[in-house]
């Protein structure tokens, strides 16, 4: 034991060093968030339970079944069931489901949506005590759309986080145009063929 | 063989190969959209270019032939540059719709744009917008995405000789369709659909019900027809999404009939048994398993007891696998104490093992699937190959197209084979047996047959009875001419490798036993065995049920069982995935057996017209729902998978019988499936044919029932490509295609009796039974003769049918007015 250490163990100055942390902590603001009364705002662009986009002008959901997220899924919690839809012969849902308990928020689906579709809402509280709660179907999802991204932040979403692939390979402005002989087709022609929302 | 270097490897390929199929034996790619290797090269596509030293421009492999000593090189920044020019121009046309088109994910453009492609285009232009094409039956077609290679065009025309759709148009309008652009109209084969590179063709049951990347593949054996082609499903969870051929895999190498790709929505019918049903006061109601075993046995033992054992039959099924045949004999035999076992198969496939037995002394023929494209001359009697075994008739139809071997056809009805032959002679319906006499007598007469043959055993009472059908007689019970007899003869007996073929199935009437007998004595004559025949058995398991059930003759048949000839009646029959009141020929004195029964047990997969009668019912798991053994036309035994669960409470059937057993205090064994194929394959596959001893026998033509005034018409039956028996009128998707019988008249028949085109004929038979039909007006069939297909129930058919005696065929002479 040498002098130091004696006179550490005399004085108590490490406990002195402690006291005034404690004394200087008592004057400064609070960082313990008092959780379920004090909600935490999340970042822009944060991966919460998911939402199908509802498209502004159908007023339904944009999805056009192409699997794409199923396939990307590392999880593979998205199942998705399509069919023919009857009156118009177009590609639809039949069902869609998501299984929270198994999804690891890693937004694969949300970059491999050709459409723009689905995304990752801010929404974090949706902790239950049963599995069906955490099943999302399609109604529930859309439901998700209209309660936390609604408006403009669902917009901003998409522009700032997001970019549909659609949007990323669009065709730039000074490709070479061919037309067939006879037509006086427009200069960027658009195909009509395609499902809705794929360009 | 050729010895050329590709990318720098010494690779060797047999003469005649190009530098594609070279480069492919040898395991090297390279990529391509138009090449099939069933068809001839198109050279269209132009993606297989390689690199040839010595060459200053790029050829393409896939019509190039192989050289010795060439250089070729498959990868090359050159190369690389053209496919990505190539591929760029496609997709400057092709809807880039590839979220919605089922094809993506095994679509080929779609790969190879993702392996050379560029993923912005340099170009941008006008695409299509056509609508789909949506009207027709099983098959669907979006012309916006076709990127025109052709290859649904030849393999159609080509290679399954139909030929229904072709490109028309020029220029940016050109586009696959039927002529006219009508409705597509055709076999329904769906081969197109499955060699398109894109997603321009596609099935319509498959549409938008899946994305390939979600479902798993599962190669299973065809229930139908006995070929046992593999026919590849895609399930995703518990349900078959598609069937289609996957080229290489199987017997059949990729290629698939409308059954085999379309007919597998049987197992999801809302026909399904899902609980076994017991008769209670005059009504068939849902029972538990225990409570039906339970009354079974104790009925049986009842009648056993009451009326003996031999009092109680079984009839087995040519659909069900050979464990399951081989556990309803060992149920009969150890439970039950009777031989009294059949099938439909006495209708069938026995006209042909019957005269095999006498032609050779062997119990059953083991087909070589590949025969036919080694023979030179090809004989096909009275059968439409193509209808009833799609997949080998298409080997016939090769021979003819690669090696352009003759194909002579005889028959009335104008069969695909029958367009695309040699020769065709067109005899009156049921006559077959004249006509081979008449080819026979023919030979004899101008000594062209085998010298060995004339120490065949039965030569010299042929000869003798061949006198009678000298050409000039043939000719005159046949319709065929003297000269085409004698050039038939003289064409056979200049092969070097003759087959002949012919089907026998239970649905057709116009061929008997004599009929398959007439035809093993040409072959005799020819100097050949039973190699030079092509008979496949009917159904996917009829050569296995011969085999499971062994020796004949034991106890009652079918004949002797339900049309009471001169036996004691039975009085209790067990029917194991058997439909008996439709499929029987005669099935008014079927009726009267079953209605006649003490106890009636039907166990099958679907409420049938036989279950509805029963006192019992018992609900069987179906094909892919169950495990088994498939006996085909090879002889070799192709076990087939359980990749669905079970429908409702059924079960195996081979399951049933060895808990009834058991519950009978038979010792049954089987503890489990794998214990039961054990069993089988020792018992049963082990069984190896005897060597061919030949012998000739004479055959007479049987006479064809006198037309008298009014029944001058004579009814053929049969079967289509698109049905197999009374199963798949349970499946949508094969009904979508035809869905109702149908009867075939000629013009001039047509308007003697006052029957119009799609109009009702009403059809009597002299056994007074009346049945309605809606008419087709064609030349498909000559005068005098009418067709009608078996499998629909509602029809009744066979109402009109009788039984074959002796084996023989009756035909049936029918009156035909307007309804």
């Amino acid at each position: 034991m040498n002098t130091k250490k004696i006179v550490k163990t005399i004085f108590m100055t490490e406990i002195l060093q402690g006291m005034a942390l404690t004394l200087k902590s008592l004057f400064s603001p609070a960082v313990t968030r008092q959780y379920p009364k004090e909600k935490r705002q999340p970042f822009p662009g944060f991966r919460g339970q998911h939402a199908f986009v509802r498209d502004a002008k159908t007023g339904k959901e944009k999805c056009i079944a192409c699997g794409l997220c199923g396939a990307v899924c590392p999880s593979k919690c998205i199942y998705i069931y399509t069919k023919e839809d009857e009156e118009t012969r177009k590609k639809t849902i039949d069902r869609y489901e998501i299984e929270l308990l198994r999804c690891v928020y890693c937004a694969f689906c949300v970059e491999a949506c050709p459409v723009g579709a689905i995304a990752l809402t801010e929404n974090y509280e949706y902790s239950d005590y049963s599995r069906e709660a955490l099943y999302m179907t399609k109604e529930k999802l859309l439901d998700n759309w209209d309660r936390f991204m609604a408006g403009p932040k669902g917009d901003e979403y998409f522009e700032k986080f997001w970019t549909p692939k659609q949007q990323s390979f669009r065709a730039h402005d000074d490709q070479a145009v061919f037309r067939p002989k006879g037509s006086n087709g427009a200069a960027r022609p658009e195909a009509d063929t395609r499902p809705e929302g794929v360009k | 063989m050729i010895e050329l270097t590709i990318n720098g490897r010494k690779v060797q390929c047999p003469p005649k190969s190009t530098i594609l199929q070279a480069a492919q034996a040898n395991g090297i790619y390279i990529p391509h959209l138009c090449w099939d290797r069933r068809l001839t090269p198109y050279g269209g596509c132009r993606l297989c270019l390689v690199e040839v030293e010595g060459q200053k421009k790029l050829l393409a492999s896939c019509s190039t032939p192989a050289e010795q000593g060439m250089v070729v090189q498959t990868e090359t920044p050159k190369l690389e540059k053209a496919r990505r020019t190539v591929l760029e121009l496609l997709l400057v046309h092709h809807p880039l719709d590839c979220p919605v088109c089922d094809k993506a994910g095994e679509c080929e453009l779609q790969d190879l744009a993702f392996k050379y492609g560029p993923s912005q285009s340099r170009f941008s232009g006008e695409r299509k917008h056509e609508p789909e094409f949506l009207a027709a039956p099983l098959i669907e077609r979006n012309t916006n995405r076709c990127i025109l290679c052709g290859k649904c065009v030849r393999v159609c025309k080509e290679h399954q000789g139909v030929g229904a759709i072709n490109l028309i148009g020029r220029g940016f309008k050109t586009k696959i369709s039927p002529a006219f652009e009508e409705t597509l109209d055709c076999e329904f084969c769906g081969q197109c659909v499955d060699s398109c590179p894109v997603g321009a063709l596609g099935t319509k049951p498959y549409r938008f019900r899946s994305r390939v990347w979600f479902m798993e593949e599962q190669p299973n054996i065809c229930p139908y027809c006995s070929v046992g082609c593999t026919t590849v499903l895609s399930l995703r969870e518990g349900r078959i999404m598609r069937a289609r051929g996957k080229d290489g895999v199987g017997i059949n190498e990729g290629d698939l009939c409308p059954r085999g790709r379309f007919g597998f929505d049987f197992i999801e019918s809302e026909h399904r048994l899902t609980t076994p049903l017991l008769r209670k006061g005059g009504k068939l109601e849902p029972a538990s398993w225990q409570e039906a075993l339970e009354f079974v046995a104790a009925r049986l033992s009842e009648v056993k007891a009451k009326h003996g054992a031999e009092s109680v039959g079984a009839l087995g099924s040519e659909r069900c696998s050979v464990e399951d045949n081989y556990m309803l004999r060992k149920f009969m035999s150890l439970a039950v104490g009777s031989n009294n076992l059949d099938s439909r198969a006495r209708f069938g496939y026995h006209k042909q093992t019957g005269a095999l037995k006498k032609a050779f002394g062997i119990p059953w023929l083991a087909l070589d699937f590949n025969a036919p494209l080694a023979a030179d001359v090809l004989f096909v009697l009275e059968s439409d190959l193509t209808s009833t075994h799609p997949v080998y008739g298409l080997k016939v139809l090769a021979a003819r197209r690669d090696s352009e071997a003759t194909l002579i056809v005889a028959g009335p009805q104008e069969t695909k084979l029958a367009t695309w032959s040699s020769t065709w002679l067109r005899s009156r319906p049921a006559t077959g047996v004249a006509l081979v006499n008449g080819i026979m007598s023919a030979m004899l007469e101008g000594g062209l047959h085998n010298k060995d043959a004339e120490k065949v055993n039965g030569f010299p009472q042929l000869a003798e009875h061949l006198k009678k059908y000298s050409p000039g007689e043939a000719a005159r019970m046949t319709g065929v001419s003297a000269e085409d007899i004698r050039q038939t003869a003289a064409a056979l007996a200049a092969a070097k490798n003759p087959m002949l073929f012919a089907s026998f199935g239970s649905s057709s009437n116009t061929k008997g036993e004599g009929t398959a007998l007439a035809l093993m004595d040409l072959a005799i004559l020819l100097g050949r065995g039973p190699e030079a025949l092509g008979m496949p058995p009917e159904f996917a398991n009829t050569l296995g049920l011969q085999m499971a059930f062994g020796d004949e003759g034991k106890g009652l048949d079918a004949r002797q069982m339900l049309y009471g000839n001169g036996q004691k009646p039975i009085k209790a029959l067990y029917i194991m995935g058997e439909n008996p009141a439709v499929t029987f020929p005669g099935t008014a004195k079927v009726m009267k057996a079953l209605e006649g029964l003490d106890l009636l047990i039907v166990q099958d997969i679907m409420m049938t017209e036989t279950a509805a009668m029963a006192h019992v019912v018992l609900p069987a798991a179906s094909w892919s729902e169950k495990e088994g053994t498939f006996v085909g036309l090879t002889g070799k035994p192709q076990k087939f998978v359980k990749c669905l669960p079970e429908t409702g409470l059924s079960m195996p059937d081979w399951k049933i019988l060895r808990n009834l057993g058991t519950l009978m205090k038979a010792e049954m064994g089987a503890g489990n499936f794998a214990e039961l194929a054990e069993e089988t394959a020792e018992n049963v596959l082990s069984a190896q044919l005897p060597a061919a001893t030949p012998a000739l026998t004479a055959v007479e033509q049987a006479t064809t029932e006198t037309t008298e005034d009014g029944y001058r018409l004579l009814l053929a039956t049969g079967n289509l490509m698109q049905h197999s028996g009374s199963l798949t009128a349970i499946s949508k998707n094969l009904g979508s295609a035809v869905s109702d019988a149908y009867l075939q008249i000629n013009p001039a028949d047509a308007k003697a009796c006052g029957v119009t085109d799609e109009g009702f004929a009403k059809v009597s038979g002299k056994n007074g039974a009346v049945i309605y039909l809606k008419a087709k007006v064609t030349v498909e069939v000559p005068e005098g003769m009418v067709f009608v297909p078996t499998h629909f129930a509602h029809a009744g058919v066979n109402m009109l049918t009788s039984p074959p005696t002796n084996g023989e065929a009756p035909a049936v002479a029918v009156k035909v007015e307007a309804a």
